[in-house]
């Protein structure tokens, strides 16, 4: 985690590259979608984009942005879900939003701050939401009449847009897993303000400081990781000392740091954080649900400082809402239950009072967080920081060892081969040379894993947010969860832990939202009201495998064949022969979502789709398991790096390919009975599942002899929650490959995802599977 | 190879000013001579086993393992149109570097090493010998022979990306 906030950066800049990145393609893609307005797919695409920009400009408080972005959103969401046809007029609206956007993306660039008013562009939007029709009335309906004729047809749709539209204040949009709740709001209307909060000027920025201040930084971030941990844990455990105690100190520490440097708010509030703390040590004040809220709002408050310290801006943040907070715990003191253990027995007996904390505009908000939530840790990516990574010295010293070995074993070698010269006793020597052989291959193994162990990270990093993100998101929906985390040392590479936590969260959040029932439902079920979230990651040989499990109440795949029907996702006749896991899996079609009312976890449907592009993208693959009334298991199972593969050498006609193992479920030998076609597509038939088959040599247009051949072997790969067969001559083993790109030459070939250089020294291609799989449905 | 190359190298034409000379690596595609800035030439290679890449353009050969890279190898003779050849003894892969990429390309041999004087070179005639103009950066005039100055990014479809794009 505090790896993803090293990435940050300066993260308006990052914004702006990749807003201006985001408009060129819709930009693109508008265009492309007038000459193709039925393209579902292009569909999902351009809301994904709007989505994004939405959420980043939402996360960064430009309301400017946020506001278009989301009436661009709402009218896409209508057209992806057919209520709505793509009229000449609408498109116009469109990309006059466009280029809106465009323009404030500019000023953003500029002046970091948006200038021009896009409210008329909006109003036109919110128009023609309601119907082209009403186009030119379309200004007075903006705030209350916002889905008009929508409204019956979805009612979560209505719910949602009337109340984010109530709080025009969208820029607040709350982030629990990135708690920022506080800050939003505060940067865009601070701008202006040239009262310096901090007494360090712009010096403080200069060469000599850099590299205190990134120490700084970077302790403080892991401070405040372990900070926000501990606080959650507190509230499970309230009379544990030692963590108490260890709170108490990350505070301290923090202060003491922060008021070296000059960052006078943030040890100002760092200190009214300690003095609670320190009453809370004494036994003076008792750990109540208000006061770990006024701490956790601290914490969020010292983040969002440390955040803006990063962005080197230095200017003054109203704090006064947290300050009082904290004051208010203090006092309260005769208002607090007296007895500790009142707490402990869960953590979650405040749920009637959940929103008392929070400005009202913020819990009206709430709506929104929901998909914005995809984009936020979306934007380290691409960040130039982010290409370092911290290696134990330890593993160096692995490293160091191999390479020494390494280096022994080749003077060896020189030494034979100089042997050989005029020798007798080759044999003698070719034992010699065998054994050298054979010792380098066991260190070049070695070598390879210490190397790799370098980039590898301990999952734990992307879990560690997760305690705070379901307090809160059980708190807001009144339900009571426990999460159990286990694995969390499980170890993969830097580029695959950077990628999976956005689709983990989105899972969490479904697990929470749509999975655990209200304490009510749940007594009722006869199950204990405190419900059981698991996230537990384990290594099961080059995979890891993440499982999030709820003791919920399951899937019902009828609803979700109803649900996926009523949105023209599915035919009936489909719906008839869809096996349990299908339907199941439906919950990762764009634009289906279940929830009967929107939350602030449920969005639009965007999140599973999201966990399926993202996994997807890994190679990875996700298996669904759910009983009603009982619970649902999800896994998810990604190769442990994406610069090494073990793959499986599979032979077509003369050529030899590589196939991703993580991708490869099984190999079969087919009986004639299990293959047939199905309107006119071929078929293989696997116990109760029909796949569709491909055949590699026509796949990848690969030339062959002798005509038309039967199916000798068929490996059936999986992508995400997707399945199929590719019939292929011959096995050649498994070997583990260095993955090299094709270059910028021959750019994305389609169906290849690489290559690697085997053993005998040739060149040999990797199988996409995630193109491959495309295709398999296409044809 | 390398020695004859030496020796060419002498036998180069021009040596007048030593300041405008342009020094290129020539080679031969059926019966044309054709030249490229040696800057721009890391090294010639003897034929190795091209692995074939598929849904690539007609003119991309396929990739093979340099040293432990992996580097797209095009066929000169189809990117110009003209018919294909088997390989021989002569075939050689001339691998050059262009926009910080490494590429090979397959020529049918590989001539020498010369200097040439820049005011030998006069612009392309509208149709040069059955390769497209537009590859053409110039020609060389020189005794008994005509040699063709290739430009490399337009052959090798730098900024022609579209058009690889499409066959793609």
């Amino acid at each position: 985690m505090s790896d993803e906030l090293e990435m940050m950066g300066d993260i308006i800049e990052e914004f702006v590259v990749e807003a201006e990145e985001l408009v060129e393609k819709l930009d693109g893609d508008f265009v492309t979608l007038e000459k193709q307005p039925d393209d579902g797919e292009l569909l999902n695409e351009v809301f994904r984009s709007a989505h994004t920009l939405k959420g980043m400009a939402s996360f960064l408080g430009f309301a400017g942005i946020t506001k278009l972005s989301h009436r661009m959103e709402d009218v896409l969401n209508k057209l992806r879900r057919g209520e709505r046809t793509l009229s000449p007029g609408m498109m116009d609206v469109l990309l006059e939003g466009m280029d809106r956007l465009r323009t404030l993306v500019e000023e953003v660039k500029e002046h970091q701050k948006e200038a021009s008013d896009v409210s008329d562009v909006v109003e036109k939007l919110q128009g023609v939401l309601e119907g082209a029709a009403v186009l030119e009335e379309s200004s007075e309906t903006v705030v209350n009449g916002v889905e008009g004729d929508g409204a019956e047809i979805i009612e979560a749709e209505a719910g949602k847009d009337a109340s984010s539209d109530a709080s025009e204040e969208e820029e607040a949009s709350p982030e629990s897993e990135e708690p920022v709740k506080e800050e939003v709001p505060v940067i865009p209307e601070k701008e202006e303000e040239e009262d310096a909060g901090d007494t360090m000027d712009v010096d403080a920025f200069s060469e000599e400081m850099t590299e205190i201040l990134q120490d700084f930084i970077l302790e403080t971030e892991e401070i405040i990781e372990k900070l926000d941990h501990d606080l959650v844990a507190l509230e499970g455990r309230p009379d544990d000392l030692d963590l108490l105690n260890e709170i108490f100190r990350s505070a301290h520490t923090i202060k003491g740091t922060s008021s070296f440097l000059g960052f006078t708010q943030m040890t100002r509030l760092t200190h009214r954080t300690e003095d609670v703390l320190n009453k809370l040590r004494k036994g003076e004040l008792s750990v109540t649900a208000d006061r770990m809220d006024a701490l956790l709002e601290a914490a969020d408050a010292i983040k969002m400082l440390l955040d803006r310290i990063k962005e080197q801006n230095l200017e003054k943040v109203d704090l006064s809402h947290v300050t009082a907070m904290l004051e208010g715990t203090m006092t309260e003191q005769g208002g607090t239950p007296p007895v500790r253990e009142q707490k402990p027995a869960d953590a979650e007996p405040e749920a009637e009072k959940p929103v008392d904390k929070k400005p009202a505009a913020q819990a009206s908000v709430k709506e929104a967080p929901g998909e914005a939530k995809s984009s936020p840790p979306k934007m380290p990516g691409k960040s130039v920081t982010d290409q370092t990574v911290r290696v134990d010295v330890d593993r160096l010293d692995n490293l160091m060892n191999w390479v020494g070995e390494l280096s022994l074993e080749k003077n060896r070698l020189n030494r034979i081969t100089s042997l050989f010269e005029g020798a007798e006793d080759v044999e003698e020597l070719s034992g010699q040379l065998n054994d050298v052989n054979a010792k380098m291959a066991f260190i070049t193994t070695e070598l390879q894993t210490a190397v790799m162990k370098t980039r590898m990270l301990p999952v734990g990093k992307v879990f560690g947010k997760f305690p705070r993100m379901v307090r809160d998101l059980a708190r807001d929906a009144g339900k009571q969860i426990d999460l159990q985390i286990s694995g969390e040392e499980t170890e993969l590479d830097k580029s695959v832990v950077e990628e999976i936590g956005d689709p983990l969260v989105h899972l969490i959040r479904n697990a929470v939202d749509h999975g655990v029932e209200m304490p009510a439902d749940r007594a009722k079920a006869g199950k204990p009201e405190k419900g059981t979230v698991k996230l537990c990651a384990e290594h099961q040989g080059n995979h890891i495998v993440i499982a999030i499990e709820d003791d919920g109440k399951g899937m019902d795949p009828e609803v979700l064949k109803k649900k996926a029907i009523e949105k023209g996702i599915l035919t009936e006749a489909d719906a008839e022969r869809m096996s349990d896991r299908d339907a199941w899996n439906l919950i990762f079609a764009p634009g289906f979502s279940t929830a009967a009312k929107v939350t602030s976890v449920s969005g639009r449907g965007v999140g599973m789709d999201v966990v399926k592009t993202n996994v997807a993208k890994l190679n990875g693959i996700i298996d669904i398991d759910s009983e009603l009334g009982v619970g649902t298991k999800i896994l998810i199972k990604l190769p442990l790096t994406l610069a090494i593969v073990n793959g499986l050498l599979v032979k077509v006609s003369d050529e030899i390919y590589i196939i991703p193992l993580v991708s490869v479920l099984e190999t079969v030998r087919p009986q004639p009975e299990q293959m047939s076609t199905i309107n006119g597509r071929e078929v293989i038939r696997l116990r109760d599942h029909v796949l569709p088959l491909l055949r590699f040599d026509e796949v990848y247009n690969v030339p062959r002899n002798n005509g038309h051949m039967d199916i000798p072997y068929v490996v059936v790969v999986a992508l995400a929650d997707k399945q199929i067969g590719l019939a292929v001559d011959d096995m050649m083993g498994q070997e583990e490959v260095v993955i090299k790109t094709l270059g910028k030459y021959l750019g994305d070939m389609q169906g290849i995802a690489g290559s690697a250089i085997l053993g005998d020294g040739r060149v040999r291609l990797i199988v996409d599977v995630a193109d491959l799989v495309r295709m398999g449905k296409e044809e | 190879m390398a020695e004859d190359m030496m020796d060419q190298v002498e036998s180069g034409d021009a040596s007048e000013t030593g300041e405008d000379l342009l020094q290129l690596v020539s080679f031969k595609i059926g019966e044309e001579e054709f030249g490229v800035d040696i800057l721009n030439v890391r090294e010639i290679n003897r034929m190795v086993e091209i692995t074939r890449v598929p849904k690539s353009p007609e003119y991309v050969e396929g990739v093979i393992n340099l040293r432990g890279k992996v580097i797209p190898i095009v066929s000169l003779r189809k990117r110009m149109g003209m018919p294909e050849k088997e390989q021989d003894k002569d075939t050689r892969i001339v691998v050059v570097e262009l926009e910080d990429q490494l590429i090979g390309f397959v020529v049918d041999a590989v001539s020498e090493v010369l200097r040439i004087p820049r005011n030998i070179t006069e612009p392309p005639p509208e149709t040069a010998s059955g390769v497209d103009a537009e590859y053409i950066t110039s020609i060389a005039k020189m005794d008994e022979r005509l040699l063709i100055l290739l430009n490399l990014n337009r052959l090798l479809a730098f900024g022609d990306r579209e058009v690889l794009k499409e066959a793609a």
